[in-house]
C-alpha cells in the first residue's frame, strides 16, 4: 500500500467532516502561528551580536574587582587599556569608544538632542563589519572629524550629500568625513555619530586631568573590544593581560595615585555574542534581555503546541463511532494495526502541514501586535536558512505526532468483532487516557492563568509600591546640561510660574545607576573605607522629592554647605553610625589633601534603585559647581495645566540657547523601569487568552464525547425519570478526579515558577490565596457551564427514544 | 468446507460468564447455500463470526478447508480469511468517504495484488454486478439495494471460496431483498459456499439448508 493511498484516504476523511476539520485546522493554525512568533522572538534575542564577521573571536573587555567596599562588575574599562592590548601578539585588532553625553547637535537651522554620539577609532568598522556607504576613514585619526550612519544622514540631510558638511555639538564643530551603514538592530549598542577620539582632547583641554583620564588604568571610561587571533586561549590571555597590568602597577608604585589605592581591577574577556543575555554588569549601553524570559516564552510555545495537539485529539475523536467502524471494516479485510495507525497519523500530518502553512500566514498577520509590544520587526521572511526550515518541519512533525498519536492508538485498538455486534464501545483505558488528556488541557490553562495573575499582581505591586518619596507631578528636564551655568536664574524664573511649587536639580534620578564615591569613616579607633552611591544635588532637591527629614537639616544653599552630606536611614544602619550628626566622613583628593564631610542630616529610606534591588546606603551632597546639572526637577502643584508646561518650555528656550527641551514626568519614568516585565505580562496574557479559547473548544468536544459515548445510558436514565442534574453529575463524575489532580499540579507548578521569578525582585508581593481560588473557580465554572449547555442542547433536540 | 466440533463460545460480562454458543457441531460442505436461522439474541451472529474466522471459539474445534483454526492466532486467521472469505452485513458497512470503486477495492489493498490486477478484478466484479457505471459514486448517493450490491461486489472481489452474509436483507424492502437473495443464489451456483444468517423465515427459505439455532443450541436442521 503506498503513501498516496494514505494521503488520499486521510484527505477524504478530512473532507467528510468539513466543519470539524476546519475547526481543527483553525485551532492548530492559531497555535502554530503563536509558536512561530515566539520562536522568531527567541531567535531574534539569541541572534544578538552574531552577525559580525568572525563574531566568535570578538570579545568585550570588562572590569571586575573592588572599589572600596563594593564589588565592580562593569562593562567599561580604562581608555588606556587598548594600548596594552594592541601590543599583545594574540591580538588581531582592538577598538574602543566612549559614548558622549546627551547633547544638542546643530546643523544650520535644524538640530536634535542626540544620545548616540560616540568617540572612537576606525577599527570599530573592521571589528563590527560596518561598511562605508560614502567617504573615507583616513582622517578619523584627526580631531573634529565625524562619521554618521545612513539613518542619521537621512534625518539631517535628506537627499543632499552630507560629506564635507559641518555639524556643531557643545560648541565644537565636526566635519562629516563618511557615511556608514547603521548598526544591525540586534546589537548591544548603536551609534548615530562616531567622532574621532582625538576630539576629546579639545573637549577636555590638554590638561593634567585629560592626561589622567586618558592614561589611568583605574578609571573606567571606555568600552573596549578585541578580536583575537583564532585558537587563542581566553583564560591564558586574561592571565597574561592582568599580569602585564600588575607589573606596570609595581613599576609605578612610587607614583601610586589615590584611585589606584582604592580600586583593584582585573580584566576579563566577554564573548560579544553573550552580552545581550548577561545582565550582571553595570554601565551597559543598552538594556539586555533576561534569559529567564526566553525560557518562559519557550515553555509557553511548548504548552501551546501541546494544547493545540490536545484540541486536535478532542475534535478528531469527538464522534468516534464512524471512525471505529471504518477501522474495524479495514481490519476485517486484512488491515493490520499499523495500517490504521499510519492512516490516522497521515491525517494528523496533513492537518499539521496545512496548519503550519496557515500558521505562517497567521504569524505574519499577528506579528504587528508583537512588534509593537516588543519594539521589534519580526516577519516570517526571517525564517531562512536550512536550520530555520528544519525547525519549521520539526514543529510540523511534532504537531502531527502530538495530535495523531492518541487517535491512532484509539482507532487501531478496535476489534473486528465489533462490526458483527455493531458495538463500538470505548474501553476503560480510552476513558482514562481521555481523562488524562483533558486534565493536561486544564493543567496548561490553569498554569498559565495563575502565572498571568501572579505576574500582574507583582507588576501592580511594583507600580503602586510607595517609593518613599513623592514622584507625582515631578516634571524633569532631561538635558539640564544645556542650561549651562544659568540654573539659578532659570530656577527663579520657573518658580514665578503659577503651577510650579518647587524647582531643583541633580546629577542622578531615582531608577538609574548612581555615581559611587569612597570615603574614610572613623568609628572609635577603627578607620574604614566605605563606598556608597552618591547623588550630587541642588539644595532644594530633597524637599522637591518630598523626602522626610529624620535627623538634622536638609542641604542648605545659604550655608554653602558643599562639604556636608545627607544620608539615608540604611546608610546609618549598615555603617553602624551611632551619632550621625556628630560624625563625619573624609575624602582624599588627588593632591594628597583630606576633606572633611560632615553628616548634616538623615532622610527616610527611599527606592532610588528599582525594586529588584534592596535599598542601599545613599549619600546626597551639594554639587560644587552648581551650574551643571544633568536633571532639572520641577515639582508642579495640582493647579498646573498644559499651559504651565508650555510656559516652562518657553523659559527653557531662553536659557538653553533654543536647544529643544527633553522632558518627562518622573512617575511615568519609574513605571517604565518595569517595561520588560510589562511586555512579558502582555505576551503571556495573549497566550493565556488563546489557550483559554482552545480549552473552551476542548471542553466542548469533551462534553460532546461524553454525551455521544454514553447516549444509551443517558436515554435510559431519562426514561426512568432521573433528573438532568443527576445525569450531568454522573456524566462528569469520572472526570473530576483527573481535574482535581491537574488543578493541584498546575497550581503547585505555577507557585514554584512564580516563586523563582519573584526572586528577581528584592521587594515583591505574595499572591493572595483568593487569586488561586478565582483562577480555579473560573476554569471549573467554564467546564461546568459547557457540559450543562451541551447536555441541554442535545436533550432538547433529541427525545429519549431517539437515543437508541 | 467448514466443520465445527463441540464448539463453545462464552463471554464474560463483569464477573458473570455468559455462554452464547453451546456444543455446536456443524458441517457445511463446499458449494452449499446454508442459512443460520434464529431469533435475535439466539447466537447466530456469534456463530457467523466464528465461522467467518473473525472470532475464536472459547473451546471446541473449527476446521476450515481441513485446517483446525480454533487455536490460531488473530494474525493467522486474518491471512486465511482475507483470501478465502467474503462478508456482507445488514447495514452494508461501506466506507462513506470512499467511492463505490474504492470500497470494492478495499480487500485488495491489504493483499499482495499489484495495481493492474486490482483494477482488473474490481472492474470485472463491478461489470458482473452491473455497477460499473456507478463506480465513482459515494455510498450516500446510492439506494440501499445498490449499496448492498456494492457490498457483495466488495465481498467477492477477492474471489473467496466462502461468503458470510449476516442479515443481508434486513435493511431492504422486500423487492430489493429478493433481488439481493437472487444474486447470492447466483453466486452460490457459481461454486461459492454461502452461509447466510437471518431472523426472517422467508429469507431463510431461500437457502437450500436451514440450521435453526435457539439460545446457543442447534435445535433443528432442514434441507429444502
Amino acid at each position: 500500500m503506498n503513501l498516496i493511498y494514505y494521503i488520499r484516504s486521510a484527505y477524504r476523511s478530512l473532507m467528510k467532516n468539513k466543519g470539524y476539520s476546519f475547526i481543527n485546522i483553525a485551532g492548530l493554525s492559531f497555535g502554530l502561528g503563536l509558536v512561530i512568533i515566539i520562536l522568531l522572538l527567541v531567535k531574534y534575542e539569541l541572534n544578538y551580536d552574531t552577525n559580525y564577521p568572525d563574531a566568535d573571536n570578538i570579545y568585550r573587555v570588562i572590569s571586575k574587582g573592588k572599589f572600596g567596599t563594593s564589588r565592580i562588575n562593569d562593562a567599561q574599562t580604562p581608555l588606556a587599556l587598548s594600548d596594552i592590548l594592541q601590543k599583545m601578539p594574540e591580538t588581531e585588532m582592538v577598538t574602543r569608544f566612549i559614548p558622549g553625553a546627551n547633547k544638542f547637535i546643530r546643523f544650520k537651522s535644524a538640530g536634535f538632542n542626540e544620545k548616540k554620539f560616540f568617540f572612537g577609532d576606525k577599527y570599530i568598522f573592521d571589528i563590527f563589519g560596518l561598511k562605508l556607504i560614502s567617504g573615507s576613514l583616513d582622517s578619523l585619526t584627526l580631531p573634529n572629524k565625524v562619521v554618521i550612519t545612513e539613518n542619521t544622514s537621512k534625518t539631517y540631510f535628506r537627499n543632499t550629500n552630507p560629506l564635507g558638511q559641518t555639524i556643531t555639538r557643545g560648541g565644537i564643530k565636526y566635519k562629516i568625513i563618511a557615511v556608514c551603514n547603521d548598526m544591525p538592530p540586534a546589537s548591544h549598542f548603536h551609534f548615530d555619530f562616531l567622532a574621532s577620539i582625538e576630539t576629546t582632547r579639545e573637549i577636555l583641554g590638554n590638561t593634567y586631568e585629560y592626561k589622567r583620564w586618558k592614561n589611568n588604568l583605574h578609571l573606567r571610561n571606555a568600552y573596549t573590544y578585541i578580536k583575537l587571533k583564532p585558537g587563542t586561549s581566553i583564560r591564558t590571555f586574561e592571565k597574561k593581560l592582568n599580569k602585564i597590568i600588575q607589573q606596570r602597577e609595581k613599576h609605578n608604585t612610587a607614583k601610586k595615585s589615590i584611585t589606584s589605592k582604592t580600586i583593584k581591577l582585573n580584566f576579563r574577556l566577554q564573548p560579544v555574542k553573550s552580552i545581550h543575555l548577561r545582565l550582571y554588569l553595570t554601565s551597559e549601553m543598552e538594556e539586555g534581555t533576561n534569559p529567564v524570559h526566553l525560557v518562559i516564552y519557550l515553555a509557553i510555545a511548548l504548552f501551546i503546541l501541546f494544547i493545540t495537539g490536545i484540541n486536535f485529539i478532542n475534535i478528531t475523536t469527538l464522534y468516534p463511532t464512524r471512525r471505529l467502524k471504518e477501522s474495524s471494516i479495514r481490519k476485517l479485510y486484512g488491515a493490520k494495526r499499523r495500517h490504521i495507525v499510519l492512516l490516522t497519523i497521515t491525517e494528523a500530518f496533513i492537518v499539521s502541514a496545512i496548519a503550519t502553512l496557515s500558521g505562517l500566514v497567521i504569524a505574519e498577520l499577528i506579528s504587528p501586535v508583537f512588534n509593537s509590544l516588543f519594539g521589534l520587526n519580526l516577519h516570517i521572511t526571517q525564517i531562512n536558512g536550512l536550520q530555520d526550515i528544519g525547525i519549521v518541519i520539526l514543529i510540523t512533525f511534532a504537531a502531527g505526532i502530538i495530535s495523531g498519536i492518541y487517535p491512532a492508538k484509539f482507532f487501531s485498538e478496535i476489534k473486528v468483532i465489533s462490526i458483527f455486534k455493531k458495538q463500538y464501545n470505548i474501553n476503560k483505558s480510552a476513558f482514562i487516557l481521555r481523562g488524562t488528556i483533558a486534565a493536561g488541557h486544564l493543567f496548561v490553562v490553569l498554569f498559565l492563568s495563575v502565572l498571568t495573575i501572579g505576574i500582574w499582581n507583582q507588576i501592580t505591586y511594583l507600580k503602586d509600591h510607595n517609593p518613599g518619596f513623592d514622584p507625582e507631578n515631578i516634571y524633569v528636564i532631561n538635558n539640564g546640561f544645556s542650561a549651562h551655568q544659568n540654573f539659578s536664574n532659570l530656577k527663579q524664573e520657573l518658580l514665578r510660574l503659577k503651577g510650579v511649587e518647587n524647582v531643583s536639580a541633580s546629577m542622578s534620578l531615582p531608577g538609574e545607576e548612581y555615581f559611587k564615591m569612597t570615603f574614610n569613616y572613623k568609628s572609635g579607633n577603627k578607620n574604614t573605607k566605605i563606598t556608597i552611591p552618591v547623588n550630587h544635588v541642588e539644595c532644594d532637591y530633597l524637599e522637591t522629592l518630598g523626602l522626610k527629614l529624620k535627623k538634622g537639616t536638609y542641604l542648605n544653599c545659604q550655608m554653602k554647605d558643599s562639604m556636608g552630606i545627607v544620608l539615608n536611614e540604611t546608610a546609618i544602619k549598615e555603617l553602624k553610625i551611632k551619632k550621625p550628626l556628630e560624625s563625619h566622613f573624609e575624602i582624599q583628593t588627588s593632591d594628597g589633601n583630606s576633606w572633611k564631610i560632615n553628616i548634616i542630616g538623615v532622610v527616610n529610606d527611599f527606592h532610588f534603585e528599582p525594586l529588584t534591588k534592596k535599598i542601599q546606603p545613599l549619600g546626597m551632597m551639594l554639587l560644587c559647581n552648581s551650574g551643571y546639572f544633568r536633571y532639572i526637577t520641577i515639582k508642579l502643584n495640582d493647579s498646573y495645566s498644559g499651559k504651565t508646561l508650555k510656559e516652562i518650555d518657553s523659559i527653557w528656550n531662553k536659557y538653553s540657547d533654543n536647544e529643544p527641551i527633553e522632558s518627562f514626568f518622573l512617575s511615568a519614568r519609574l513605571k517604565s523601569a518595569y517595561s520588560k516585565d510589562d511586555k512579558m505580562f502582555k505576551a503571556i496574557l495573549i497566550f493565556t487568552v488563546f489557550s483559554y479559547f482552545i480549552s473552551i473548544l476542548g471542553f466542548i468536544s469533551l462534553s460532546l464525547f461524553l454525551i455521544e459515548v454514553k447516549k444509551k445510558k443517558i436515554a435510559l436514565a431519562r426514561t426512568i425519570g432521573i433528573s438532568n442534574n443527576n445525569i450531568i453529575r454522573w456524566l462528569t463524575f469520572s472526570f473530576w478526579k483527573f481535574m482535581l489532580v491537574s488543578i493541584a499540579m498546575a497550581v503547585a507548578l505555577a507557585y514554584v515558577v512564580l516563586s523563582l521569578w519573584l526572586k528577581n525582585y528584592y521587594y515583591h508581593t505574595t499572591i493572595p490565596t483568593g487569586y488561586y481560588v478565582i483562577a480555579i473557580f473560573a476554569v471549573i465554572l467554564t467546564w461546568s457551564v459547557i457540559i450543562i449547555i451541551q447536555y441541554r442542547k442535545t436533550t432538547r433536540t433529541q427525545k429519549p427514544s431517539l437515543f437508541k | 468446507m467448514i466443520r465445527t466440533k463441540n464448539l463453545v463460545k462464552t463471554y464474560n460480562q463483569g464477573d458473570i460468564a455468559v455462554t452464547v454458543l453451546s456444543n455446536i457441531n456443524l458441517n457445511i460442505e463446499e458449494g452449499e447455500f446454508a442459512g443460520i436461522y434464529g431469533l435475535p439474541g439466539s447466537g447466530k451472529t456469534t456463530l457467523l463470526s466464528i465461522l467467518g474466522l473473525v472470532e475464536a471459539p472459547t473451546s471446541g474445534d473449527i476446521y476450515f478447508m481441513g485446517l483446525n483454526t480454533a487455536q490460531k492466532k488473530e494474525k493467522d486467521r486474518v491471512k486465511i480469511r482475507k483470501s478465502n472469505i467474503g462478508y456482507i452485513f445488514e447495514d452494508f458497512n461501506l466506507l462513506d468517504n470512499m467511492t463505490l470503486y474504492e470500497n470494492v477495492m478495499l480487500p485488495l489493498i491489504y493483499s499482495p495484488v499489484n495495481k493492474r490486477e486490482r483494477v482488473e478484478k474490481v472492474e470485472d466484479i463491478l461489470s458482473k454486478l452491473k455497477l460499473i457505471h456507478l463506480k465513482n459514486r459515494y455510498p450516500s448517493q446510492l439506494t440501499g439495494e445498490l449499496q448492498q450490491q456494492a457490498a457483495i461486489a466488495r465481498a467477492l472481489v477477492n474471489k473467496p471460496v466462502m461468503l458470510i452474509a449476516d442479515e443481508p436483507t434486513g435493511k431492504l424492502n422486500s423487492k430489493s431483498g429478493e433481488y439481493i437473495l437472487n444474486i447470492l443464489s447466483m453466486i452460490n451456483e457459481e461454486g461459492t459456499t454461502v452461509i447466510l444468517g437471518t431472523s426472517a423465515k422467508e429469507t431463510a427459505e431461500h437457502c437450500r439448508r436451514i440450521i435453526h439455532i435457539f439460545d446457543g443450541h442447534i435445535i433443528n436442521e432442514s434441507l429444502l
